[in-house]
């Protein structure tokens, strides 16, 4: 288990959402394709997190360890604030995508063509 | 004593990450959009197993709790409200499915022979080679908090081996975590919740019905 594993299957992952998004046709598999994508960067993030070294380590050393240990931890804050606005997005994804399925009865992201309501 | 490093991480990891790769090609190739949502949910809960193994343990909790617990439901209602779906889980047709597979393919490509292609400074290594990395990352935690630092702070001295330095920066990490985001990230974290905030009530507006308003 090494970072380059571990960016491999973040790579897959990312590659299949961005499929995903590029070839569906249905809104809701869309937006599920689009959260693979935000999994995908989680992992990376993490996987940088725990494999990396910050440069603020090597060019300055710090004098506490809590310091040099929360400059390791940036990768998984990183990853908290992409779950929290992965969140909202896939919030507000799915109520437009309801709205669009009241007016329409149909949620295909080929039949919205136009932004008038 | 830790298990790192051992065989065991090894098979664990490869069986994650082909749980999470399997249920991200099923979330994108099942025919029926109910069944992709399901298999969402397992690809999530793959990704949690990839965090503890990434030594992120509060993020896999918050994994399972968010996404496995709260987004994944929130697609499976919203599919069950969209009643039968016309056509299911189709594509755009044999142009898009060419060119989503072919950028796909390029994409991952791409990010693998960079990663492949980088020569990172490991974490592990430089905590064992490099004496200020070591000096940064080792040593013993004090439990009580220092004045003015609010913190823990190093009192012992160095010792500059792996796994010391390991289990160093990724203990306590909540605590750790915690302490970064109302002090280095502070803005950062008021602006999420308001981010969340305006999202909820935007949600609310967009699938409020329309006869339903007062």
């Amino acid at each position: 288990m090494t970072l380059e594993n571990v960016l491999l299957v973040s790579a897959i992952i990312f590659a299949i959402g961005l499929y995903g998004v590029l070839a569906k046709r249905n809104a809701l598999v869309v937006l599920m394709s689009i959260e693979l994508m935000f999994n995908a960067v989680n992992i990376a993030a993490v996987a940088f997190s725990r494999y990396t070294v910050p440069a603020r380590l090597l060019d300055t050393p710090v004098a506490l360890t809590s310091d040099a240990v929360r400059s390791v931890l940036t990768g998984q804050t990183f990853a908290v604030f992409i779950i929290a606005v992965a969140a909202a997005e896939v919030t507000l994804g799915l109520a437009l995508a309801l709205a669009v399925y009241r007016r329409r009865e149909s949620v295909e992201v080929t039949d919205l063509t136009t932004a008038r309501g | 004593m830790s298990i790192e490093g051992s065989a065991v991480v090894d098979v664990a990891f490869w069986i994650v990450a082909v749980m999470a790769i399997a249920a991200a090609l099923l979330v994108v190739t099942v025919r029926d959009v109910f069944k992709a949502a399901a298999f969402l949910a397992a690809a999530f809960l793959a990704t949690a197993g990839l965090f503890v193994l990434l030594r992120a343990e509060f993020l896999a909790v918050v994994q399972v709790l968010i996404y496995v617990g709260a987004v994944s439901i929130l697609i499976i209602f919203t599919v069950m409200l969209v009643r039968n779906v016309p056509g299911g889980n189709r594509t755009g047709g044999p142009f898009y499915v060419f060119a989503g597979a072919a950028a796909a393919v390029l994409l991952a490509l791409g990010i693998v022979y960079a990663a492949f292609k980088t020569d990172w400074t490991d974490l592990d290594q430089a905590a064992a080679g490099d004496d200020r990395v070591a000096a940064a990352l080792t040593g013993q935690y004090q439990a009580e908090a220092a004045p003015g630092d609010g913190g823990i702070e190093l009192i012992g001295g160095p010792a500059a081996d792996q796994e010391t330095a390991r289990q160093g920066v990724f203990r306590r990490t909540a605590n750790n975590l915690g302490t970064l985001f109302i002090r280095d990230y502070v803005l950062a974290f008021e602006v999420i919740s308001v981010v969340l905030l305006a999202a909820l009530i935007g949600a609310l507006a967009l699938a409020r019905e329309r006869g339903a308003e007062t």
